[in-house]
């Protein structure tokens, strides 16, 4: 990324290049005059100036890229750009400086200014690490569901679990610095005492936080990889199957073998009325449900009985299927028929007839025998019915 | 012996058996989601409960489906077709749908559009499609998939699906294939966190 970033400064002048990405890396610090003109000769601060790229808030006190300027490096560098942590490695090592800076120092009028620079950095670091975390996060999610080229995407995850990481050291760095160097212990005033609590507790905030990033990132990393691992799987296996060579190269035919569930249309409602009427017929699955102990217990626990009966005889939720051949064979009387019919021992209810003759001429095989017959049709609002006379009641 | 019947066992019976949409995902319709809920938290019951019946309530990757023990054995032709059928879908979506797999939502005219100047992708859309243009056959794929429950209709004005979970349980075959001669490539999960 560094490599990156460096090049895409390239298209500004030489003597611009360096000066804007200072500015662009210090875009959220304040850069107040004394800051700039150690980084940046006046005359250069005045171009910039001149040109609109960076501009002067009086009231402030402070130095800052045009706003047009910093979007267009943000959209440029993009995402990525803001998971670096830099800054916090930069501002530690300016901390380590003012602290050494001050223990130089014999004159305490001087000393108060280098205190109130610690002051002043510790400031940025508890205002900036907690918006960096949330940066890291955005970028991250940004990466994972941006673009489609998997291995980009695994590069990026992977530059992100190594900046997280890097990010977390430096705040572990910053949070030893304040726990155990001497100059915080040494110096009590208010103010620095309370700024040190507060970053530290930050610190430890964000640690935890940071755990979890890393793993969002790996479990990022794994899906991608994972998702790739079988992208490229099915383009060799559809290479395959175009070659007619998929049942000698892959255990494709096993897998199908073993294959259940829906997408393999193995699996099919146990009443075996038609499929056809399953879907289309609700009133018949209703019927069906409430006869299987399923009905009427809408949002109700009940009890249902199968004492007695081992599993494998539990008998099933209806089963026309098996009567069907035999009530298709009977071209006339069949609602006469199906009063005399025996299932398990027993005569048919009423119900079970009415239910078994609605099925079969509502089956497509049936129909087709029906439309060579002409039945007289009848409905009562919720069946509709042929009227077959048999011959032996019209002789009566 | 006596069971408990769960109480939204007529529910799941009635959401899991009929129509085309045999899967119940967790990031379906709301009725769905409530349904799924209710279900992992009384999964228990239910499965003993079904189990007495012939059914065996499965779960894959957040959906939920049925298998019966005592179906009738399918035509192994049948179930190979079904699977290259299954191959060459997830390529072409995988291929074509940026991040395909669960919760994504992407544009059936985006796809459309991708698909125009593909030879593959014309080839997939005449094999699996119907109707006479691209248009209307990956319009046809797309209605079927919904009616099959693995997609669902995002918003019908901008012609936008959304991918369920239910596809999670297609995704599991498609990693069960194994390609004899190569190097089984071993994913080295990261979980050094």
């Amino acid at each position: 990324m560094q490599v990156q970033k460096d090049s895409f400064f390239r298209i500004f002048q030489a003597d611009l290049r360096v000066v804007l990405q200072r500015f662009f890396e210090n875009r959220r610090a304040g850069i107040t005059p004394e800051i700039a003109h150690d980084f940046v000769d006046p005359a250069i601060l005045e171009r910039l100036i001149a040109l609109e790229l960076v501009e002067y808030d009086a009231e402030a006190g402070e130095y800052r890229l045009d706003d047009r300027a910093e979007r267009f490096f943000d959209e440029m560098l993009g995402a990525a750009e803001v998971a670096q942590a830099d800054w916090l490695v930069a501002l530690l090592e300016e901390i380590h400086r003012s602290i050494g800076g001050y223990q130089k120092l014999a004159d305490p009028a001087k000393g108060d200014v280098l205190l109130r620079r610690v002051c002043r950095l510790l400031r940025t670091c508890k205002s900036r690490i907690q918006r960096h975390l949330e940066e890291v996060k955005a970028a991250v999610d940004y990466d994972y569901r941006a673009g489609s080229d998997y291995e980009v995407k695994l590069l990026k995850l992977e530059w992100h679990l190594e900046r997280a990481k890097s990010y977390g050291n430096a705040i572990a760095d910053l949070n030893n610095l304040l726990r155990h160097d001497t100059f915080f212990q040494v110096h009590q005033e208010i103010d620095l005492l309370s700024l040190r609590r507060q970053v530290i507790h930050r610190c430890s905030q964000v640690g935890d936080a940071l755990i979890d990033v890393y793993q969002h990132i790996e479990d990022y990393l794994n899906r991608v990889q994972r998702d790739y691992a079988r992208a490229r799987k099915l383009i060799r296996l559809c290479g395959l199957i175009e070659r007619h060579e998929h049942l000698t190269a892959t255990n494709l035919s096993e897998v199908a073998t073993m294959s259940n569930g829906p997408w393999f249309h193995e699996f099919r409602l146990r009443t075996l009325l038609d499929p056809g009427l399953i879907d289309g017929r609700p009133e018949l699955l209703a019927r069906a449900l409430l006869r299987a102990g399923l009905g009427e217990a809408n949002g109700k626990a009940r009890r249902v009985e199968i004492d007695q009966e081992p599993f494998d005889d539990i008998p099933p939720v209806i089963d026309w299927q098996n009567v069907y051949e035999t009530f298709a064979k009977q071209r006339e009387d069949l609602f006469v028929f199906l009063g005399k019919v025996r299932v398990e021992g027993r005569l048919l209810t009423e119900e079970e007839r009415i239910d078994g003759y609605c099925a079969i001429i509502t089956n497509e095989d049936w129909a087709e025998t029906w439309d060579s017959r002409p039945f007289e049709l009848a409905t009562d609002g919720v069946w509709e019915y042929a009227v077959v006379k048999p011959p032996a009641l019209l002789i009566s | 012996m006596n069971i408990e019947a769960p109480a939204i066992a007529r529910q799941l019976f009635a959401r899991l058996c009929r129509g085309d949409n045999l899967l119940l995902s967790r990031n379906g319709s709301s009725e769905d989601a409530e349904l799924f809920a209710r279900l992992e938290a009384d999964e228990g019951s239910c499965r003993t409960y079904f189990d007495t019946l012939g059914f065996h309530l499965q779960k894959s990757d957040n959906c939920y489906y049925f298998t019966a023990e005592d179906e009738p054995p399918v035509n192994l032709e049948m179930k190979l077709d079904r699977m290259i059928r299954l191959v060459r879908l997830l390529d072409f979506l995988s291929t074509h749908v940026e991040n395909f797999g669960e919760g994504q939502i992407f544009s059936a005219s985006t796809l459309a559009s991708r698909c125009n100047n593909d030879p593959k992708a014309e080839r997939f859309l005449q094999y699996a499609g119907k109707g006479a243009s691209n248009a209307d056959r990956l319009e046809s794929i797309l209605q079927s998939l919904v009616r099959q429950g693995y997609l669902s209709e995002y918003d019908t004005s901008r012609q936008e699906y959304r991918i369920l979970s239910a596809i999670n349980y297609i995704f599991e075959f498609a990693d069960r294939i194994e390609i004899h001669g190569e190097a089984t490539e071993m994913e080295e999960p990261n979980a050094e966190a």
